[in-house]
This record gives C-alpha cells, sequence and structure tokens, in this order.
C-alpha cells in the first residue's frame, strides 16, 4: 500500500479544517474553531486498483503574523491549496504558501487549488473571468464547498492521481 | 552553560520540565528503530515501545521524516486524546533521538488569542466587503440618476480625506470574549459610520481598527473640509457618550484619533462589474493617513489647508500648531485639535 503525506496550506478561516472534514468524515459546521498547530487524518482512496493511504496535514491558517513554518512541508508528496472565494486577497496566499512549500522541498510536487465557499453566491467575489484567468495552463483548479461537498472529493481524487502517476 | 547551584536547577526543572512531560527515544545507527526509550510513552501513543520496533509507527507525524540526520523541530502536533505535543528530533554525534513534550496547558491559553484574532480579521473582511458593495452601488445609482458625474476613468477633483483609527484598542493582548469584541467593534463601526454618512462622506476603506473617508464627492452645498471637520467632531462626540456607557458596565474606554487633510484627487469607480468600488488616489491622502497615525488619542490633527478653510467657520483659539516630522512626507505645520465635551467650536 502506498502511503503518502499531503498538506493543506492557506490563509486562516479560509475552509482548510472544514474540507478534510467534510472528505474524511462526510460532515461540516458553520462554527469556526480556528486550528492550532497541527491536525493528521487519514483516509484510504482506491485509484485504478492502487490503494493510497492519504495522510492529511491539516495546519493552521497563514497569517502575517503567524506564519506556517516550513518544517510542516516536509515529507509532502502533494498539497491542497485553499482560498475563499469571498476574500479574494486569500488567493494571494496561496500563491505564497505555494513559493514556500517549493523553495521547501527543492521539487515540484503536484497541488490542487480550491477556491472554497462556492456556495457563498452573494457574498461571491470572484468573476468567471478572474476564475478563467486563474485555470490557465492547465493548472488544477476548482470552485469548492465543504458545506455542499461541491467537488471535494474530485479535488482530493485528482490530487491522489497526481501523486501516484509522479 | 547555566551558572546555577542544583537547588536552582532543580526548582527551574521542577517547575518547566516536569510539566512538558518529556519523553525520549535514542534510535539505532539506521535512523529507524528504537535502541532505547524512556518516558511517559502511554501518553503520546497508543501502542507500547518496544526495542527493535519501527519508531515511524508511533505517530503518523513522523512518516517520511526518517532517517533525520539533522534538528528539526515541529510544534502543536495534535494528540487523540485532545493533547496537544511538540517533536524534537536531534542529531548527536552521529545519533538521532527523537524528544516528545506535552505543550497542552500552553497551546490552550494561545487558543482563545488566535481564535479572537482570527474572528475579527474575518469579520473586518465582512464589513470592509457590505461597506464597498454598499458604497458602490450608491455611488453607482446616483451616477445613472444623473445626481453627479463620475467618469469610470476617474475626474480630478477637490475633496477632503479623513482618516480614523481606535488608539490602544488591547483586544490583541487581552483574552477577551469573542462576543464583548464584537459588540465594541459594532458599536464603534456605527458611531463612524453614522458621522461619515450624515455628512455626505463616502467610507472608502476599512483597515484594522479604522477607516478611511473622503468627503466633497458627492454634491453638498458646504465645503469638503467643513463636512470632514463636522464629521470628526461628530465621532469624537459619540465616542464619548459610547464611552460613558461602557464606563457603567466596567468595559475599556475607546481612544481614537483622526487626520485630515485636502486636496486635489482622482476619484472613480475601479474593479469589474460584479465588485465596483470607490477610490481616490492624492498626494493628500497619504497625508492624512500619516496625521492619523500621529494623533494622540482624542486628538484631530489637520494639515495646513484644511485649517485654512475652516477659517471663518470655527473659534481659531482651538486650533494648536505644531510642527511634525512626517515619514516620506517631511516637516510641515499640522494643527491640532483636543476634543472636550465643552468644546465650542463654530463661530
Ligand atoms: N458557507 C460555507 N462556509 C464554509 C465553507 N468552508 C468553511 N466554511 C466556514 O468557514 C469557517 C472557517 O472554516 P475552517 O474550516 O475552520 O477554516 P480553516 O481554513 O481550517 O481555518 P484555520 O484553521 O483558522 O486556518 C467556518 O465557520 C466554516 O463553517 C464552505 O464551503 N461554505
Ligand atoms: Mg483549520
Amino acid at each position: 500500500m502506498i502511503q503518502k503525506k499531503v498538506c493543506m496550506l492557506g490563509g486562516f478561516g479560509v475552509g482548510k479544517t472544514s474540507l478534510v472534514e467534510r472528505f474524511v468524515y462526510s460532515r461540516f459546521t458553520d462554527e469556526y474553531i480556528s486550528t492550532m498547530g497541527l491536525k493528521i487524518y487519514r483516509k484510504r482512496l482506491s485509484n485504478n486498483g492502487t490503494d493510497v493511504n492519504m495522510m492529511v496535514w491539516d495546519i493552521y491558517g497563514e497569517e502575517d503574523k503567524r506564519k506556517v513554518a516550513t518544517s510542516y512541508m516536509k515529507g509532502a508528496s502533494g498539497a491542497i491549496l485553499v482560498a475563499d472565494g469571498t476574500r479574494p486577497e486569500t488567493l494571494d496566499t496561496t500563491t505564497v504558501l505555494l513559493g514556500r512549500l517549493q523553495d521547501t522541498l527543492k521539487v515540484e510536487i503536484p497541488w490542487v487549488l480550491l477556491i472554497n465557499k462556492h456556495d457563498l453566491t452573494d457574498q461571491w467575489a470572484l468573476s468567471e473571468a478572474q476564475l478563467k484567468a486563474l485555470s490557465v495552463a492547465g493548472r488544477p483548479m476548482y470552485t469548492s464547498s465543504a458545506k455542499t461537498g461541491k467537488n471535494v472529493e474530485t479535488a482530493f481524487e485528482q490530487l491522489a492521481q497526481m501523486m501516484v502517476r509522479v | 552553560m547555566l551558572s546555577l547551584p542544583t537547588h536552582l536547577l532543580q526548582y527551574l526543572s521542577d517547575i518547566h520540565l516536569k510539566g512538558l512531560n518529556p519523553a525520549w527515544i535514542k534510535l539505532d545507527h539506521d535512523g529507524l528503530h528504537i535502541a532505547e526509550f524512556y518516558g511517559d510513552w502511554a501518553y503520546y501513543c497508543s501502542k507500547p515501545l518496544s526495542v527493535g520496533m519501527a519508531a515511524d509507527a508511533l505517530h503518523p507525524v513522523l512518516f517520511g521524516l526518517l532517517p533525520m540526520t539533522e534538528n528539526f523541530h515541529l510544534s502543536q502536533i495534535s494528540l487523540e486524546n485532545d493533547g496537544f505535543f511538540d517533536l524534537d528530533i536531534l542529531w548527536h554525534k552521529g545519533v538521532c533521538w527523537l524528544l516528545f513534550s506535552d505543550v497542552t496547558a500552553i497551546m490552550q491559553r494561545f487558543q482563545d488569542m488566535q481564535q479572537t484574532s482570527n474572528n475579527l480579521h474575518l469579520m473586518n473582511s465582512r464589513y470592509k466587503q457590505t461597506l464597498e458593495r454598499h458604497m458602490g452601488s450608491l455611488i453607482v445609482e446616483k451616477v445613472h440618476s444623473g445626481d453627479f458625474q463620475l467618469e469610470e476613468e476617474g475626474v480630478r477633483q477637490h475633496i477632503t480625506t479623513l482618516f480614523v483609527d481606535i488608539r490602544s484598542f488591547t483586544v490583541f493582548n487581552e483574552a477577551h470574549d469573542a462576543q464583548v469584541v464584537m459588540s465594541t467593534v459594532n458599536q464603534y463601526l456605527d458611531v463612524m459610520l453614522k458621522s461619515v454618512l450624515s455628512h455626505a462622506g463616502i467610507v472608502d476603506k476599512i483597515t484594522g481598527d479604522g477607516a478611511m473617508t473622503v468627503f466633497g464627492v458627492m454634491p453638498h452645498e458646504q465645503s469638503s473640509e467643513i463636512l470632514a471637520f463636522e464629521a470628526a467632531l461628530m465621532m469624537m462626540e459619540h465616542t464619548l457618550a459610547l464611552n460613558a456607557k461602557r464606563a457603567k458596565n466596567n468595559l475599556e474606554q475607546l481612544k481614537i484619533g483622526i487626520g485630515i487633510a485636502s486636496g486635489e484627487a482622482v476619484v472613480g469607480i475601479v474593479g469589474t462589474h460584479e465588485r465596483r468600488a470607490f477610490t481616490a488616489f492624492g498626494r493628500h491622502v497619504n497625508l492624512a493617513a500619516r496625521l492619523e497615525s500621529k494623533a494622540p488619542a482624542g486628538f484631530i490633527l489637520l494639515d495646513d489647508p484644511t485649517k485654512q478653510a475652516l477659517r471663518n467657520n470655527y473659534d481659531q483659539q482651538s486650533f494648536d500648531l505644531t510642527h511634525h516630522h512626517l515619514k516620506g512626507i517631511g516637516d510641515m505645520p499640522v494643527w491640532q485639535v483636543k476634543y472636550t465635551s465643552d468644546l465650542w467650536l463654530p463661530v
């Protein structure tokens, strides 16, 4: 069985924990409990007959005064970058974190970008054109919702596929 | 090392180390298997330890990390039992050591702070969004109804910019109840907004505990300087009233500082169709921000053009001339007004 370490990376409050909880336990809560440090979840996935044991590292969210330490990224085989579609500034945070991840690991690892909270249509702050611009050059990107489950499994499954292929 | 007498060292170790409940493992020369171990391992992992066992079976956090030939630290790892530990991997004379320490108690203290600070940030950005949207659509509406002209590419206009900010808001230092913080910020924003809107002002940005507002864009018979200054006085007055109420409930006093400057600016609507926001660009905008950052609690700081425009409407005795060095701007005369409830300004 293949074991893979996946890091959840993004600004605070974008929905990293909610996405993992949705993916692993199929549950969701509106209450916000900010993640301290690190919590590791496990989920077994089957990819074309190959079993992948995913260890998902749910890490605290990046904040100006509390940056995500590079030691959390060591040994990762993949990453889910998460932004909050109602707060466009959180997209910049994912760019910063992706840069830090690549500097730390010194190799390219597969990643998927999720623009979360897509169910909040009235607060959604990105236009179709902006989303199109983001998904150019085959960057794996989805709009997602931990609340409705939209694209959550798809994203983790795509990442698993990319990691197995490497 | 520290030249501490044994009994003091013992004392420090008792109060600090014991709480950390340290447990260690010395690894084999392959850097993968347990050679020796010591400590309360039952607290950190459900499996019993034994010599020769693979160390990465102890906790998923170790997966992919071993063998390690340098020092490594990872903090605040969550345990099944709701606790947290720090992991240290130490490379010492060709041997690898693992050290686990319990940091649950420390973490509990931090949790409140992180939660409050994150909640505040989220709330701020929600307010900001609602406001921008509200102001944006308000202006777009006015433009459409022909109330006033605002070109998409921006127009040059004489405006007055006012920055306001809460001084000594210690919410980040004290473990405030999130509910209390929310209601405080709500009350404060309410005061600010009412003062701005009732003087034909526009809230341009909400920044941290403050705001950038502009006057003179919406048509009004009063000058932009008078509108801004009146709004500032109203903010001060309402803050005093709010504080009187807060004092009764033993709550911290809110103290605000205000900076005002006037000049030419390019104003316009920027952004996509979905998100149109109003903005102003101009030299005096930076100046107003600098003045606000220099304003002591309860003071309004004005640049000279603003003060001159108020000449015929207010008692000149209330304005004190000071000189300030402003970062990125230089030395210049600055007028300051200390607000008190019995201040009677208009002449
Ligand atoms: N409507 C909606 N709310 C969401 C969604 N995802 C998360 N939330 C809410 O957003 C808040 C933050 O979610 P978390 O999952 O705790 O965010 P996080 O990124 O783990 O936050 P940190 O651990 O502080 O970095 C919570 O109140 C969630 O209920 C979503 O897809 N839709
Ligand atoms: Mg979280």
